[in-house]
């Protein structure tokens, strides 16, 4: 169970640091809308994985201690 | 052998943290939450079998189920309701992690006021 989660923390981080690069060299080549845009679309998907996640553990949650 | 993972997991998702929030300290925050998340669900899965053990011995002292069911469900939202307020922390969000703790608070009273009577009604069924 660990070992599947430790690999899409690494998938996230490399996502994260895309994003840091890309938007440095949006920057530089003016064009800061863009950089912008790829960091809300960033954020977006990172922000998919952690709804599943966050619904993983509620559900896990609820399931052990029966809350409803 | 799980303990040594977590560590390793979370040292190395630190470091992944501090790179990124120089420059995005927004996704920072997301990973942190990711990492914690990822810790919390293994360890509330090593809570089942403790949970288990707990229903037994209640069984066998024939303890009224109502009180252990209240008391799980209050565990429950206690943890919940302390994942909630240390990610708003995390975020510099003091003002959200208090109401976020007290709505904890107020729902684990909820939870908590049959007990409270029941003790009640006991003590007075004791005194003269």
């Amino acid at each position: 169970m660990e070992l599947l989660n430790v690999g899409l923390l690494f998938k996230l981080a490399g996502i994260g640091i895309l994003i840091m690069v890309f938007t440095q060299v949006l920057n530089q080549a003016e064009k800061k809308e863009q950089a912008q845009l790829l960091t809300l679309a960033g954020v977006v998907v990172v922000m998919i994985v952690i709804v599943k996640l966050i619904g993983d553990l509620f559900n896990s949650v609820r399931s052990i201690f029966n809350l409803y | 052998m799980s303990i040594m993972q977590i560590v390793a997991l979370a040292v190395v998702a630190v470091v992944l943290i501090v790179i990124i929030r120089q420059e995005r300290p927004e996704l920072a925050l997301q990973l942190s939450m990711v990492a914690g998340l990822i810790i919390t669900v293994f360890v509330v899965w090593k809570l089942a079998g403790i949970v288990k053990v707990l229903e037994r011995l209640a069984l066998r002292a024939d303890l009224n189920m109502v009180f252990l069911g209240a008391l799980l469900k209050i565990i429950g939202i206690a943890y919940i309701a302390e994942f909630g307020t240390q990610v708003c922390r995390d975020a510099g969000e003091n003002a959200l992690a208090i109401k976020v703790e007290l709505a904890g608070k107020v729902t684990i009273l909820i939870l908590a006021v049959p007990i409270i009577s029941t003790i009640v009604s006991t003590v007075e069924r004791l005194l003269p």
